[in-house]
């Protein structure tokens, strides 16, 4: 833009613009003055939607000769819109411009609302106005990029600022209500945790890549929504309910040391040939996995777990026991559910058992009376999710007739006798 | 006249005396003792019925209902015994709003508990009865069967105490 100038040869002008000119050379406004004072401009314009060539248009300047501040009407004293200059300024006392727009921001979604939504400058693409990711600034055009990363995280957008109910209203319909899970560590194994930290809840992305025979149980749910977009965002969750977790047993020197001795039984020639039978059910690498890695807890140590929260019975079987008909027998063997599994343990002397629960996998020990071969004979338990019976047939054991074994204490007994035979 | 040895003879005397009498002092005070536990104290005298049982386990469920594990020899296993058992032990629980029983033949029958139970669909259960005290709700009911396999309702035996109040 050029601006010419007539030097003050008359007095009447300083330094004043008397007419603008476009790049082209042709003429854009004219000034005409009062003193010192523009009185009226007359404003050549652009071809638009509504004139098809160039038009003209005359603006008349209200001044106060105080503040500065001005707006200008047309010929027929209607006020006018213009943006360039602006056709209404007012000026604060150290001279910048104040807009006369209604600060209110006219469409917010509630109300009332706090001294927060007046509107001001700038622009959502400048970090320093637009978004911000976990509290760090962004510009609200990157705002597709951070939603293809996992997790969670908190996004803010600034609707104050110009391009903000665009970017804002773009993100609701991209994000509506996550939901994230909170797990608990079942049998975090890692020597370097402490026994605070090991019950402490994650998000579900501290455990996606849980190691082998590393459990997390679900405790809570987070969900986050993006509804108020600025420097708000609306989390609804489930508060935790942190579970008591039964006390791991690995890394004990005894259960390290019969584990050992599983191993050796394991590597056994007949012991691989033997359990090579389950091939449908487990492989052998599996099963050499499963022996490392499944969670063992203390039976007698787990004193404040009640039998229907162990994970030794699953929701249908505890459903069925919950409904079965009422009678006098099935009534005590249902308040069997809420004694603890310490408890159980003592008065029927169990020696492992494991959980049918995938909620909650892991076997439970009897601390004093496992050996090797109950580890090998609950890791299969463990991996192929079968019963005794089940187990006894998978491996084609059979009664002295010869027949498949129906009874699950006779198939235990027969399995046992097969690692016992074939795993020495 | 009192010698050193003399004097030696009798202290050693009274010493063994003392001994004999604290050692069988603790003897009884442990045999009283074990006639209670935390869950039949404050219970008065039992009934000398000349019942035959033992009680093997006890333990509390979460809703506090007293579940009790009892031993009753395979011929000892009769209706008078089993009238005879429940009174003592209505007695010995006399605080416990209810109070579940079990009777087996031996301490290795418990090793089926509610998972063999569930797994075997109820079959090859070895129970031989069950009584119920249920103060709150008037129950007071033997059931048993008359072999080990039988159905646990074979036989029934009400002794119907009538509600308390409240």
């Amino acid at each position: 833009m050029i601006a010419l100038y007539r030097n003050g040869q008359a007095g009447c002008f300083w330094r004043k613009t008397l007419t603008e000119l476009n790049e082209s050379g042709g003429k854009k406004r004219t000034n005409i003055y009062v003193g010192s004072g523009i009185v009226a401009e007359q404003l050549v314009h652009q071809a638009d939607d509504t004139h098809s060539t160039e038009w003209e248009d005359v603006l008349y300047k209200h001044e106060d000769i105080v503040t500065g501040s001005y707006q200008k009407t047309t010929a027929d004293g209607t006020l006018a819109g213009g943006m360039d200059p602006p056709a209404r300024v007012e000026f604060e006392p150290l001279g910048g411009a104040i807009p006369d727009g209604d600060p209110y921001i006219a469409d917010e979604g509630f109300d009332p609302r706090p001294l927060r939504d007046f509107s001001f400058a700038g622009d959502v693409n400048s970090p320093e106005f637009g978004c911000t990711w976990d509290g760090m600034p962004f510009s609200c055009g990157l705002l597709s990029v951070v939603l293809h990363g996992q997790g969670s995280f908190r996004l803010d957008v600034n609707t104050r600022m110009s391009g903000g109910w665009e970017a804002y209203n773009g993100l609701s319909g991209m994000v509506s209500t996550w939901r994230y899970d909170i797990r608990q560590a079942v049998n975090y194994e890692d020597s370097s945790l402490t026994a605070a930290q090991y019950k402490t809840p994650g998000i579900l992305k501290d455990y996606k890549f849980l190691p082998p025979g590393q459990t997390a149980l679900l405790v809570g749910t987070v969900y986050a929504q993006y509804l108020s977009p600025f420097a708000e965002m609306v989390v609804g969750s489930l508060l935790p309910q942190m579970r008591e977790t039964p006390p791991s047993i690995r890394g004990s020197k005894k259960f390290e040391k019969k584990l050992d001795r599983a191993k050796e039984r394991f590597k056994n020639d007949d012991c691989q040939t033997f359990l090579s039978q389950l091939s449908e059910h487990a492989s052998l690498t599996q099963i050499k996995d499963a022996l490392d890695s499944h969670p063992a807890f203390s039976a007698q140590l787990t004193t404040g777990i009640l039998m229907r929260e162990s994970g030794i019975f699953d929701d249908a079987t505890i459903d069925n026991i919950l409904t079965a008909p009422d009678s006098q027998v099935n009534n005590l063997k249902r308040a069997e559910l809420g004694i603890t599994v310490a408890e159980y343990f003592r008065i029927h002397s169990n020696n492992a058992m494991t959980n049918m629960s995938p909620r909650f996998p892991g076997v439970y020990y009897n601390d004093s009376t496992y050996d090797s071969q109950t580890i090998l004979h609950e890791t299969l338990h463990y991996i192929t999710g079968l019963s005794d019976v089940k187990l006894a047939a998978a491996l084609n054991l059979r009664d002295d007739s010869g027949s498949p074994i129906t009874d699950p204490a006779l198939a235990s007994l027969a399995i046992k006798n097969g690692i016992y035979e074939n795993c020495r | 006249m009192r010698t050193a040895d003399n004097f030696s003879i009798s202290f050693r005397k009274r010493l063994i005396r003392c001994i004999a009498v604290l050692g069988f002092g603790s003897v009884c005070a442990v045999s009283v003792f074990a006639q209670s536990s935390r869950f039949s104290a404050r219970c008065g005298d039992e009934p000398k019925n000349g019942a035959r049982f033992k009680v093997v386990f006890e333990t509390e469920t979460v809703a506090k209902e007293l579940l009790i594990y009892v031993v009753i020899k395979p011929d000892k296993f009769t209706r008078e015994n089993l009238v005879a058992t429940a009174a003592r032990l209505r007695a010995r629980y006399c605080k416990a709003k209810y109070v579940g029983v079990t009777f087996v033949e031996n301490k290795e029958d418990l090793h089926y508990g509610l998972k063999e139970w569930v797994v075997s669909d109820g079959k090859g259960d070895p129970t031989r009865g069950t009584y119920l005290i249920d103060r709150g709700k008037g129950i007071d009911r033997i059931e048993y069967n008359t072999k080990k396999g039988n159905p646990l309702d074979e036989c029934a035996i009400d002794l119907n105490v009538k509600p308390t109040s409240k």
